[in-house]
């Protein structure tokens, strides 16, 4: 288990049950998404995203972008590496059986595949 | 026969005038008691058929027509909510109402519109409009009828509180005009930005509220497991992983007697609801599986419940139904919650709203008032 401490650089979590809530939602999930964590903790989205991008920069978890059609945005139709950037369109999924034509017709959200147990700490709180 | 349209619409040959205020009447926007209380407020006469009332009021001379229509326009229950904090305020004087009972109006705010019985709001109007081609449904003839849509949205502001109030309606695809194809109105492409227009007539500050906070936080903690109160969770749509969940409870338990009465058709008291038969389904395989070990689960209950709140809180809730009713049965709150997890999607999920049960009792207004008597400013708010 890998500690990590936030110096109460994110107030929220500064909060105990915040925090525990925080650690209990890490735990349970190797495939971490903004929604799970602001779901689960009560955080707002750039709270969450701020948690998430620790993860990547400490290469404690790898980011992906999940591609999304904006009228039917259940499930993603493409998922790649965020080094991989933004695709090219017309963007060919379900196995090439559909395309989208346009970024207009795309939301983007993220992932992140935890590699190791972490466990959030906050020597400030 | 065709249900009633859900929404006002009208022809464009309809003149302005008392024809025209006949004819919003008439609209889904008016209920029966809706008009007979008009009808009541104006000294008029409420027996007859409903087109009896809205002919007997939209053609009577009281001076104060428009005023009562307007008030019990808006105090009539809404469908659908969404609501932000607003600070730094000023009351504007919008467009005069009046112009929206006698006439098509415009694009715009108007009001304000006070209510006697709610000396502390105020409400605003904001219609929009849209052409509507429609194939009749019953006898499916060739010839397209064509009608502007007036959709109403309503504005509540109360303290440091903006609400939006709407009607959500379904309606003839108009791709392929298709009686049988129905699409829903797509609320979400219009509410945001009526969130912008009136906040800047306002002159106002605006500040997004963490409805899944207020809910999954606040509301859930202090009512789910609290022996004074019933909760029932209703429907769960959540994706994590790569997989989208989308569990609702059978409509059964409770339905309509032929009467118009509500009763409770639960046959079997060992039946259970939806999500909670899911919970107890996959708690009773583990069960299973551990006693070929020798290992007795303890307290199957508490799995239970750890199965529903993992499914509910942990697993990335797009939007959450439930239904909270006081110790005697008296609903408390009943609604669907989208938490805006989509912002720039095409769907509901594109903006944290309610959609209200219009089965329920408990109007819009009294729902709204119970959920932000719970509201939190140093917990609620979206903030760092």
């Amino acid at each position: 288990m890998t500690a990590i401490d936030l110096h109460g650089r994110i107030p929220y979590f500064s909060d105990a049950a915040h925090l525990a809530a925080l650690n209990d939602v890490v735990g349970l999930h190797t495939r971490l998404a903004p929604n799970v964590l602001m779901m689960s903790t009560g955080c707002s989205f750039k709270q969450a995203m701020r948690i998430l991008w620790l993860l990547f920069e400490l290469e404690f978890a790898e980011g992906f972008l999940l591609l999304y059609l904006r009228d039917d945005p259940d499930v993603f139709i493409d998922r790649r590496s965020l080094i991989e950037g933004l695709p090219d369109f017309p963007l060919q999924y379900n196995y090439g059986a559909n395309s989208v034509e346009s970024a207009d017709d795309i939301l983007y959200s993220f992932e992140f595949v935890r590699a190791v147990s972490v466990e959030f700490l906050d020597s400030h709180g | 026969m065709s249900p009633q349209f859900e929404a006002f619409r009208y022809d464009e040959l309809t003149p302005d005038g008392p024809a025209f205020t006949q004819a919003f009447l008439s609209s889904y926007d008016f209920d029966v008691e809706t008009l007979k209380e008009i009808a009541r407020n104006l000294g008029l006469s409420v027996g007859g058929a409903k087109s009896d009332l809205t002919y007997r009021i939209a053609y009577c001379d009281a001076r104060n027509l428009s005023d009562v229509i307007l008030q019990n326009l808006v105090s009539r229950s809404h469908t659908a909510a969404a609501f932000k904090l607003v600070h730094g305020y000023q009351l504007p004087f919008a467009a005069p109402p009046a112009e929206l009972v006698s006439s098509r109006g415009s694009k715009q705010w108007y009001g304000p519109i006070n209510q006697p019985d709610e000396p502390t709001a105020t409400w605003f109007i904001h219609p929009l409009y849209f052409l509507y081609k429609e194939r009749d449904e019953d006898t499916q003839e060739a010839e397209l009828r064509t009608y502007t849509i007036r959709w109403h949205c309503f504005a509540r502001l109360e303290g440091q509180f903006l609400s939006l109030h709407w009607h959500g309606f379904t309606y003839q695809n108009q791709d392929t005009l298709n009686p049988r194809s129905r699409a829903q109105f797509p609320y979400w492409a219009h509410i945001p930005g009526m969130f912008t227009t009136l906040t800047e007539l306002l002159a106002a500050q605006s500040t997004e509220v963490k409805l899944h906070s207020l809910i999954l936080e606040t509301i859930l903690e202090q009512y789910r497991r609290n022996p004074a109160y019933n909760w029932h969770d209703d429907r769960i749509r959540a994706e994590a992983g790569g997989v989208s969940l989308n569990a609702r409870a059978g409509a059964y338990g409770h339905a309509k007697a032929a009467n118009g009465s509500t009763q409770v058709v639960q046959a079997n008291p060992t039946d259970l609801s939806g999500i909670t038969y899911l919970a107890i389904t996959i708690r009773t395989a583990i069960e299973r599986k551990l006693l070929g070990y020798g290992i007795p689960l303890p307290e199957p209950t508490e799995f239970d419940d750890e199965i529903l709140i993992t499914l509910i809180k942990k697993f990335g809730s797009q939007s959450y139904e439930l239904r909270l009713d006081d110790a005697e049965g008296e609903e408390l709150f009943n609604a669907h919650c989208y938490f805006g997890t989509k912002p720039t999607s095409r769907t509901p999920d594109a903006f944290p709203h309610l959609q209200f049960k219009n089965t329920s009792k408990v109007s819009d207004v009294q729902q709204l008032t119970f959920l932000l008597s719970h509201f939190d400013e140093t917990a609620h708010l979206v903030g760092e």
